[in-house]
This record gives C-alpha cells, structure tokens and sequence, in this order.
C-alpha cells in the first residue's frame, strides 16, 4: 500500500510529500525522475497511487516520466500537479503554449469548477489557489476531444482536467499552496480514490 | 505605545561604554549580537485567503522581541584568533547538542562551484564569556557569565559592568560620523536582468532574487563606535558587528534567519520592501506594499519555498504560515515579512537543519538548484559573505540568526557589501534599480 510521488525538483514537492506523508495513514515514498526505473513493474511495492509532482520547464525535459506514466496500470489513480498536469496531457498530445500575457508566478483565483469529476468522489471544491506556471494547455486542445475533460477553463486555458476513462485528475494551480486553501481539499478528494 | 522609539542618550551611553570596556578586555574575541524589538507591525487584512495558523508555539513567541531589545555580548581570553571551516566541518560542530554561547557565520554557498570561488570561510566559535543586556522600557537586565576557572576576571567584569550600568563613568557619548561610501550599480544590471526575465519566461525558473557586489576601500570598514552609532540611528532589527584580523563583519540585518526555541523553529522571510518619507509610516503607505502584486507574488512563493525547506526534515503537519505578508519598518523602509514555523524532530542536529536551509530561500529563488546556478553563471562577483547567515546559541541552547543582507563585510578580498531583488516576470528593469539604490542608501549613505 504505497503512494509514489514523482520528484521534478521543484522547491514545492516536499510539501506535497508532508501532506501526503501526514494524511495518507500507509506508506509515501517520493522518487527523483531520474532515479525512475525503465519499467513500471520493477517498483517492488505495491502502488496504490501516484502523484506526477511540479517541476521546472516543459515536459519534453522529463522523458522518463512520460515513459514511465505509459505503463503505469490503468485503474491507480493519478494525480498530475503543474507540470505534472502537463506532463500528462501532453503524453496524451496536448500541445503546451506559453501564458500570451506575463507568466503568472504567485496569482491566486477563485475555484469555482465547472463540470464534476467522473471518477472521484464529489466534493465542494470552491475557493482559491494559486498558480505558479509559464505554460499552459489550451481548453480548445484537441486532447479534450479524445482523452481529458477539462473540468475547469479560464481565460481560454484549462486549469483542471480528468482523464476520460482513467481515474487521472490534474490541476495546473499548486494544491500543496499555503495560498490555495481550496487545494486542500482536492488533495482529499484524490486520496478518497487511492484509498478505495 | 512606543513606536521605535530609539533608546535614550543615556542607553547608548551604557550600550557604548560597555562594548569600548569589552574590547579593551578581549581585544579582537569580542562579538556583538543585537536584535531590536518592534511594537508595532501591520496584519494584512485578507489573510483568510490564505491557509495560515492563528497562533504561534507559546515559546517561540515568547522569544520574539516586542517592546524590548536584547543585547548579547560574546568573548573569550584564550585564543587569538578564531577557527574557520569549510562547509562539511562547520555542520558538523553545529550538530553537537550542548553548544551554548556559540557565534557562527555561514557565506553563501549556492552550488559546488561557490566553493572554489568563494573563498569565504564558515566561523564558528565557542565563547567562555557572555554578557545579555534586555532592555525594556529603560529597563535594563543584565546576566553576565563565565568560566569557572577565572572567578578573578569574571569578578572583575561585574564590577566593572556594573559601574558602567549605574552610569558612575562620567565621559561624554562621542558620536562618529559615517564616511563617505561611493557606489555605483553596475551597468551590466540591465543586461543581466534581460536575461534572467527569459529564464522566467521559458519557466525554468519563477522567482529569482539577483545581486551585486560591491567593493571599497579598506579603511571604510566601520569601527566598533562607529558600528554602534549607526546602528542606535538605523535601529534595524539586527546588528551584528566583530573585527577579527583579516574578517569583519557589519550587519543592518532587517531579516531573521532562523529562531528557535527547544525543537520548535521560526524563519521570516522578506518579500517586499517600500521606502517611506515619513517617520511614522501612513496608512496609505502600508497599504501601497500590499496592492503591489509583484511582491505579493513573491512573498507567496518564498513562503512556499521555506515551508518546503522545513518539509525537508519537520515533523508531520508541524509547518505552519503565521502572519502572511506583515508589515514592519526597518529604518527609512517598510518591509513584508511572513513567519513560517515548524517542529524538528528531536534527533536530528541542527547542522543537519542548517545543511536543508542553506542557501536561504529569501536570497535564492525557486526553484532553489536552478537559481543557484543562475547565480553562479550570471553574478559578476562571488557573494561571499553576503546573503550568508550569522547567529548565535545563547545559554539555553537556541539558535537566533539573521541573513546577511544590508551589512560590510571585511575578508582578504577587502572591504564589500551587496544589494540585490526578487526579479519575477512582472518585474521592470527600471523600478528594481530604483529599489538596488533605496536598499544600498539604507545603510551606506550618511
């Protein structure tokens, strides 16, 4: 029963990694990208969850974790957080672009989701968050046409999505934030899955 | 209320006469560690926006200056000259459990590289002597202690104190006046920030805080008075001053580093500074750094980054935001400031706590690797001492440090100090080197 969180070097996973290693009652374990090894099944632990962390620049950079969420088995659940949530739109083809007006390090906005997700518990996901990204997936990608819903756009952006058919949320805001009180509980709404 | 209200003549009277009487005791192994209280600071009024702690760990907050300041003097008679380390070693001694009476101070280290470049050794030091000035509305308190072995020496330090705390020495304060620092911000600063927005921009990094270092002659490095007359005029939270042949060290600190009490831990960042006309600072002043987005923005992510340095070794759900983005005024600036705290399991040393928050965020940036090497490749000089950490273990154990910013500093690469900004992609060129020059003004010009 082990939670595996994917280290993209970022300066925020470890507290994505407490949050977890507080509120998931069996066992964290938090794995460089680049210690990953070449096949999901060489993890010799049983997976019940993985999380795809935050990390700097494009997921082009990561080609071990876009190879390695290819084989992870289809029904454990999948967070993807920033460039997690790119990395796995991407894999499915979404193209990234850059933020047109100034990146926005640090901007908070008010959750309010547009369409419930499919494969995990409803909860009341309203307040804000924070963002912390230079990139972005566009809401009229074709990926929302063959494998993500994007549950939440703004400004012609998605900021959250769920896989079509896979237990795979991702949210392109920080939930792990001090500023994204509403993250929280989108934290728990994906643990409520890796616990079923 | 009390509203920095500078210490009267006969304070500085006290405060100045001691030092002089200490250094003519211990000569160069004479440390001075000040930190100044503020009563007043100002809450930010949407902070249940953010997911914050509305209380702070009852001895952490009893450790925090409010309407008092504390003046720690630390010295030792046996040895000349003090010992430096390299990285490896200075941790290793921070993890011994009893250290008490222990100054230290850490330069900059941001990636393997810093260490050939930057020659600047880590101090760590020992001391058998401690003289603790709390001073609370005129009130002073005094503890002076020592070794064993020399009841003789130490008898005659608390005679002599106290004739210096009742005031029997009848000289006159002599005040000194602050040379004149000539300065210039590089002409590269634009150029270097271009290129830094570009790093932003691509998303390789997100907040970066780039720096200066300046040079100037060695006579310019101020003298024990001199320290202690600027410091009563700039009153900034800490003041931290030793000359120890070839090193010295200056500090206007604004910025605390990292405070503890038993195993409980407080940092407080600054993101955001404003330089103010007047005195007392008007409510349309504060509220101007907190419309500012850029340094909301930033604040939010070194907070981040600071929770996520504590994460490294914390206990469990123990790290917390108290305060977010609170205003106090440092000198001629208002500073933003949020407080970040968390509980360190028992086991682990603080050189270890020290190996996880070093560089500092606040100095760094996020993502903390990148940035560092950023800095690396595009800061003309090494930063040596600047951006490092200087701090004291007091006689309970606790650590209280400060970052080095604002502050001289005397090395065999001469006389320097260094200013530097958080750049993020909402910066403009013109109005960071506005805030370079407010930031150096602050404890450089007369």
């Amino acid at each position: 029963m082990t939670l595996l969180i994917i280290d993209h070097h970022d300066s925020f996973v470890l507290n994505l990694a407490n949050w977890f290693q507080y509120y998931y009652k069996k066992q964290t374990i938090v794995l460089s990208y680049s210690d990953l090894p070449d096949h999901f099944n060489k993890i010799k632990k049983k997976i019940n969850g993985v999380v795809f962390s935050p990390g700097p620049g494009l997921p082009e950079h990561y080609v071990r974790s876009l190879n390695f969420y290819g084989q992870i088995p289809a029904d454990i659940p999948i967070l993807g957080v920033c460039l997690g949530h790119q990395l796995l739109l991407n894999y499915w083809g979404a193209t990234l672009e850059k933020i047109l007006k100034v990146p926005c390090h640090g901007v908070q906005i008010s959750h309010r989701q547009d369409i419930k997700p499919r494969f995990f518990p409803s909860t009341k996901l309203d307040g804000p968050v924070v963002f912390f990204n230079s990139w972005v997936v566009k809401s009229n990608d074709n990926v929302f046409k063959h494998s993500f819903d994007s549950l939440w756009s703004r400004h012609g952006y998605c900021l959250m999505a769920e896989h079509k058919f896979r237990p795979q949320v991702t949210v392109q805001f920080h939930p792990e934030s001090f500023a994204s009180p509403a993250g929280h509980s989108i934290l728990k709404m994906f643990l409520k899955a890796v616990h079923k | 209320m009390t509203f920095s209200q500078s210490p009267s003549l006969k304070i500085r009277k006290i405060i100045t006469q001691l030092s002089k009487f200490l250094q003519e005791i211990f000569g160069e192994n004479l440390c001075l560690f000040f930190q100044h209280g503020e009563t007043k600071k100002w809450t930010y009024p949407d902070h249940h926006h953010f997911l914050v702690t509305e209380s702070l760990p009852q001895t952490l907050q009893k450790s925090i200056p409010t309407d008092w300041t504390d003046f720690h003097f630390l010295a030792k008679k046996d040895k000349k000259k003090w010992d430096n380390y390299n990285q490896s070693k200075f941790l290793k001694k921070m993890n011994k459990q009893t250290l008490r009476h222990t100054f230290f101070l850490a330069p900059y280290q941001g990636v393997e590289e810093d260490k050939q470049v930057s020659s600047e050794p880590y101090f760590f030091e020992d001391f058998s002597y401690a003289i603790k000035i709390r001073l609370k509305n005129d009130k002073i308190k005094c503890t002076v202690s020592g070794p064993k072995n020399n009841q003789n020496l130490l008898k005659y330090l608390r005679k002599k104190i106290r004739a210096i705390l009742n005031n029997q020495e009848k000289k006159n304060l002599e005040t000194h006046k602050w040379p004149l620092f000539q300065w210039k911000i590089s002409s590269n600063l634009a150029s270097s920030l271009k290129t830094l927005k570009n790093e932003l921009i691509a998303g390789n990094c997100y907040l970066a805080n780039f720096t200066q270092t300046l040079f100037f002659q060695n006579e310019l490095f101020p003298s024990l008075e001199l320290f202690l007359t600027r410091w009563f005029e700039k009153q900034t939270q800490f003041g931290v001053y030793f000359q120890n042949k070839p090193y010295g060290l200056a500090s206007f600190s604004p910025e605390r580093f990292l405070l503890t009490s038993n195993n409980y831990i407080l940092s407080q960042p600054i993101k955001g500074t404003h330089l103010i006309e007047e005195n007392e600072p008007l409510k349309k002043s504060i509220a101007k750094l907190w419309k500012n987005k850029k340094e909301i923005y930033e604040n939010t992510m070194i907070t981040d980054l600071i929770r996520n340095d504590f994460n490294s070794f914390c206990s469990p759900n123990s790290v917390k935001v108290y305060k977010p983005f609170e205003i106090f005024k440092s000198g001629k600036l208002l500073q933003m400031q949020t407080t970040v705290v968390g509980k360190k399991p028992k086991h682990i040393g603080w050189g270890k706590v020290f190996s996880y928050l070093l560089p500092g965020g606040s100095v760094t940036g996020t993502p903390k690797k990148n940035v560092c090497q950023f800095i690396r490749t595009q800061e003309e000089h090494a930063r040596g001492f600047y951006t490092g950490v200087a701090g004291i273990i007091d006689a309970k154990g606790n650590i209280n440090s400060c970052l080095l910013i604002r502050s001289l500093f005397q090395s065999p690469r001469g006389v320097y100090a260094g200013v530097g900004a958080g750049i993020t992609t909402l910066s403009n060129i013109k109005k960071e080197t506005l805030e370079f020059k407010n930031k150096l003004k602050s404890f450089l010009d007369a």
